[in-house]
């Protein structure tokens, strides 16, 4: 009996494959049948025939074990029998989970499916992995899910949108025909037209451009250099970089390099405005200088706060006893108590910032978080921020309006401590080779100023300078200046170059002051006392009734009038010069300040790239392959430290507010006599109250009682 | 960072903004393709990169057996000659590496002197007595070998679900792996850590509802002091990739594209860790 049904059960479970393989139609016969069998609602076949209702995969092996088992219930009538207990296992194995909807069958088939199907490898070891695969991904089938339903949107869509809108496609709309889409064409032939008639006339300042703009042939020299941004984004960054080119105020811009962020990283670039909006900026800046480096006592915005009327709950006027005296003595009496302590303004004064165009602020600086938003400019950079940048440390964060929390506290916003990071790394890590770049000739100076030159001379003039000035000395020494390529620059053997000796750094120093030219504090603060003497006397003679004694610390500001009067008592700071060489570069933390490498050690010896890279500043790297010399900034603004950054400690709690001798006064005790009068006058003031609240309390003992014969009650 | 896609992984390490130049490139995935035959390794993967003031060491490890128990570490500085990394067990080593304050030079053979911190015997909240700093004779190699063990202890992050321990305890990566899907990419709680789990079994699992035993074991990156300050997470290239910076170690990247197995970390930087990480956020 068991052979034979053992027999029975290979056969059976061949001719179950058999059935396992039908053609499509061979299942459409067969699904009147299941129907059929439904109806018949047999005991035994109910659980097999219910469970036919899943997954599209599944049914056609169903349906052919259920045809299976109609068959075979024909044939066979008693209970043990290999069929009967197959079909048994089966219907087990089909019970839907009461949690899931699920059945093991459909998912053992499934899984079988998909091994075979996909094959994946070793899938024996990550069976319970797979098979939780295989399950998940049921459990997200489109069809339990239409998909008019629920649509998730899809999480690059808001950003392609977003590209897309920025690349400012010509789109063409359904209303418009072709000839709308023809002259949206026709616009941007024009657009760029401009911008050619643009740059013709910006001809005179093409001379002045010292570096190379095109972002996508840098790209392939960074790219042998073995850094880079991505290769996807560069595309987009000569877009975006063009779409800033093409602002008219902006003469040129440079891809200045990428400052990694927590949320998000800043793409800058660095930009030179064109001679007018200088102008136009310098005048509104100077406005507001002026007026910033005013004596406080000059400012106009300065309103006279009113006296507060009194400070605390309540003065008494007089002695004590007061309430006895009428009223119109007591308007006339004075209190007791000592002033009322005044907010004084303590004058705070900065170093006044460099101009738009002069110093730390020759350049402005644009940033993008993603390349398809729009460019935002960076303030500009005061010392003061330059000073205190120096001090702290901080990740930036991705958001330019986000604080900057440290100690000492940084005068501004992040993008303000950006700004000062951008400009120590220029300020540090711009090199070039020697004699790559020349200082300007006066002729060119004032040309760059825009000075006096006509247009049509402007041409005449340069090729004049060019020739005139190749021997000529007059070079102005000056730090504070931009410059410029030198023509004559000869390619060097990269073996010679290999030497931070052979090196000179290429943007002006920042001095510790935070700026580059040198600022005379204590001048500018005698000037500032004296004009605000000037102004004392002036308004002494206006009001002659207002007292003034002022002795507060004032600054005048005073730019540019360097060769004044009394310069003997400060030496002015100085620093490296703008050109001074890599090899003077030396600090405590770092022993070697520039690494070199070269693109390749072993082959290519014809178009090898050196690299010098900054250890100052981690990140910084410059390139140079024959006349092409470049640097750009890829990393965390972070200046290198051996180990940690010397923070400065918080001060002790009792040094934040320094007191003198007479903040505190010393007092005697009071007198017994005092103490006595004081009892006294206390008893005087309770007196009257204490006759109306003796009726409260009989009143309230009253009430009391009352509620006590209610309660009784 | 997988041999298997090596440039692939490349362009998607840039948002680090260093990457290798073609030479480099060329070399180094050739020259471990042949390491890799050498030495039998079911995986091999480039570490990353120390720089050093004369010469740049490249580190690469590879696996036979165990992804994480029997990796071999190697490196090189010429890019195709690999030599192993002595395996460091002396805590004084370790101790010397950490406070080393010289950058590394280049050179596998130099002597350092490194002065250890001095250890204070503390009794009451009073210092009794300052024990004069010890000093360590470090050599280059050995620096080097506890420097790479001490960043991938910290900062070497795989995804969710990446590694797969077997029943009878090794560790592999895991071919089902099919990458982390869009909901989940931006959640740190989806990064393990590249190491050998140091927390409890119970704790690790215990952090997810839907905790799966041989993947959950791992330590979860969200969990690492300082909390939600050791990593930075972005997404990048239209929101499809993943890139995790360490904040600690900078110069540890780590990149993840969203449903698809392709993961990697690299470590391209000086060695230094960033000690002050406490006061810059």
């Amino acid at each position: 009996m068991d052979n034979n049904s053992c027999q029975n059960f290979s056969f059976d479970s061949t001719s179950s494959s058999d059935f396992g393989l039908p053609p499509p139609c061979v299942t459409k016969k067969k699904k009147p049948d299941k129907i059929i069998v439904e109806q018949e609602t047999s005991p035994q076949c109910s659980q097999i025939i219910t469970s036919t209702s899943s997954s599209s995969t599944t049914t056609i092996s169903m349906g052919a074990f259920d045809s299976d088992c109609h068959f075979n219930k024909a044939l066979v009538k008693e209970p043990p029998n290999i069929d009967y207990e197959l079909n048994v296992a089966k219907a087990i194995m089909q019970q839907y989970s009461t949690l899931s909807g699920d059945n093991l069958f459909d998912h053992l088939s499934d899984i079988i499916k998909r091994v075979i199907d996909e094959r994946p490898p070793n899938v024996i070891d990550f069976f319970e992995e797979f098979s939780r695969n295989v399950r998940e991904q049921k459990f997200h089938l489109p069809e339990r899910f239409p998909p008019n339903g629920i649509f998730d949107e899809v999480r690059t869509f808001r950003v392609a949108r977003q590209i897309l809108q920025s690349m400012q496609l010509p789109y063409s709309n359904e209303g418009e025909d072709l000839a709308g889409a023809e002259d949206l064409y026709g616009e941007d032939g024009k657009a760029i037209d401009d911008e050619e008639l643009r740059i013709v006339i910006d001809d005179s300042m093409r001379l002045f451009v010292t570096f190379n703009e095109r972002v996508q042939q840098l790209q392939f020299y960074w790219n042998q250099c073995g850094f880079s941004i991505s290769n996807d984004d560069i595309f987009q960054l000569a877009c975006a970089m063009n779409r800033l080119q093409t602002h008219p105020s902006i003469m040129q811009c440079r891809f200045w390099g990428c400052i990694n962020g927590l949320k998000a990283s800043y793409y800058i670039v660095e930009a030179t405005l064109t001679r007018e909006e200088i102008q136009s900026r310098m005048a509104m800046m100077a406005d507001e200088l002026r007026e910033k480096q005013l004596p406080l006592k000059m400012r106009h915005d300065r309103e006279e706060k009113p006296l507060p009327p009194h400070i605390g709950p309540e003065l008494t006027p007089g002695v004590y006893g007061w309430e006895n005296y009428p009223i119109e003595e007591l308007e006339i009496m004075k209190p007791k108590a000592p002033d009322v302590p005044l907010v004084e303004e303590i004058e705070f004064y900065d170093i006044p910032p460099e101009y738009i165009g002069v110093g730390c602020n020759r350049y402005s600086y644009f940033v993008v978080n993603s390349l398809y938003d729009d460019w935002i400019e960076l303030p500009i950079v005061t010392p003061r921020q330059v000073v205190v940048s120096r001090q702290i440390k901080k990740f930036l964060t991705g958001d330019l309006e986000s604080d900057v929390i440290s100690y000492p506290c940084f005068p501004g916003k992040e993008k303000h401590y950006l700004r000062a990071l951008i400009g120590r790394i220029t300020a540090g890590t711009y090199i070039a080779p020697i004699g790559y770049y020349r200082r300007m000739t006066k002729k060119e100076k004032r040309m760059f100023e825009g000075n006096d030159l006509d247009e049509g001379e402007e041409e005449e003039e340069e090729e004049e300078d060019e020739s005139v000035n190749e021997g000529e000395d007059d070079q102005i020494e000056d730090n504070d200046v931009m410059l410029l390529k030198n023509e004559k620059y000869e390619a060097e053997p990269l073996g010679s170059l290999s030497t931070p000796v052979a090196w000179v750094h290429v943007r002006s120093n920042i001095l510790n002051q935070g700026r580059v030219v040198w600022f005379d504090e204590e001048k500018a603060q005698k000037e500032r006392e004296k004009a605000l003497a000037l102004y004392l006397k002036m308004r002494l003679l206006e009001e002659m009734e207002e007292e003034v004694e002022e002795e507060e610390e004032v600054e005048d500001e005073e730019e540019g009038e360097e060769e004044g009067m009394i310069d003997g008592f400060n030496q002015p700071e100085t620093g490296p010069s703008i050109l001074s060489s890599c090899a003077n570069d030396m600090s405590p933390e770092v022993a070697v300040p520039w690494l070199i490498r070269q693109t390749s050690k072993y082959t290519n010896q014809k178009e090898r790239v050196l690299i010098m890279q900054s250890n100052v500043w981690p990140g910084a790297h410059t390139f140079i392959f024959e006349h092409i010399c470049e640097s750009i900034y890829l990393g965390w603004g972070h200046k290198y430290y051996a180990r940690n950054m010397p923070f400065n400690h918080l001060p002790m709690v009792q040094e934040e507010y320094t007191h003198g001798a007479e903040d505190f006064i010393e007092a005697s005790d009071p007198t017994v006599e005092e103490e006595a009068a004081y009892r006294e006058w206390l008893l005087s003031k309770q007196k009257k109250p204490a006759s109306l609240g003796e009726a409260i309390e009989e009143y309230d003992d009253e009430d009391d009682d009352s509620a006590e014969h209610s309660e009784d009650d | 960072m997988n041999l298997e896609y090596f440039s692939e992984g490349m362009d998607c390490l840039m948002y680090c903004g260093l990457k290798l130049s073609p030479e480099q490139r060329i070399l180094i995935e050739n020259s471990l393709i042949a390491l890799q035959n050498d030495n039998r390794f079911s995986g091999m993967y480039l570490w990353g990169r120390i720089t050093a003031t004369k010469q740049d060491y490249y580190i690469a490890f590879g696996y036979t057996n165990d992804c994480l128990k029997d990796r071999k570490y190697f490196y090189s500085l010429d890019q195709f000659q690999w030599q192993l990394l002595p395996f460091v067990q002396s805590p004084k080593i370790f101790q010397a590496t950490t406070l080393a304050r010289e950058s590394f030079v280049g050179d596998p053979s130099l002597m350092t002197y490194v002065k250890l911190d001095p250890t204070f015997e503390i009794v009451g909240n009073h210092v009794v007595a300052i024990s004069r700093p010890e000093v360590v004779k470090l050599k280059e190699e050995e620096r080097l070998a506890a420097i790479v063990f001490i960043i991938t202890e910290e900062c070497a992050v795989c995804p969710r679900g990446a590694l797969y321990k077997m029943t009878d305890g090794r560790v592999i990566p895991n071919q089902m792996f099919r990458g982390l899907d869009n909901l989940q990419v931006d959640n740190q709680s989806f990064y393990q850590l590249y190491r050998l789990p140091r927390n409890d079994l119970k704790v690790n699992l215990s952090k997810r509802s839907d905790y799966n035993y041989p993947i959950d074991f791992l330590d979860t990156i969200d969990c690492v002091i300082p909390l939600g300050q050791a990593f930075a997470l972005n997404l990048q290239r239209n929101e499809r990739l993943v890139v995790i910076k360490s904040c600690l170690w900078l110069g540890m990247t780590f990149f993840h594209k969203i449903t698809s197995h392709k993961h990697g970390f690299l470590y391209l930087g000086d060695g230094k860790k960033n000690s002050d990480l406490l006061f810059m956020y």
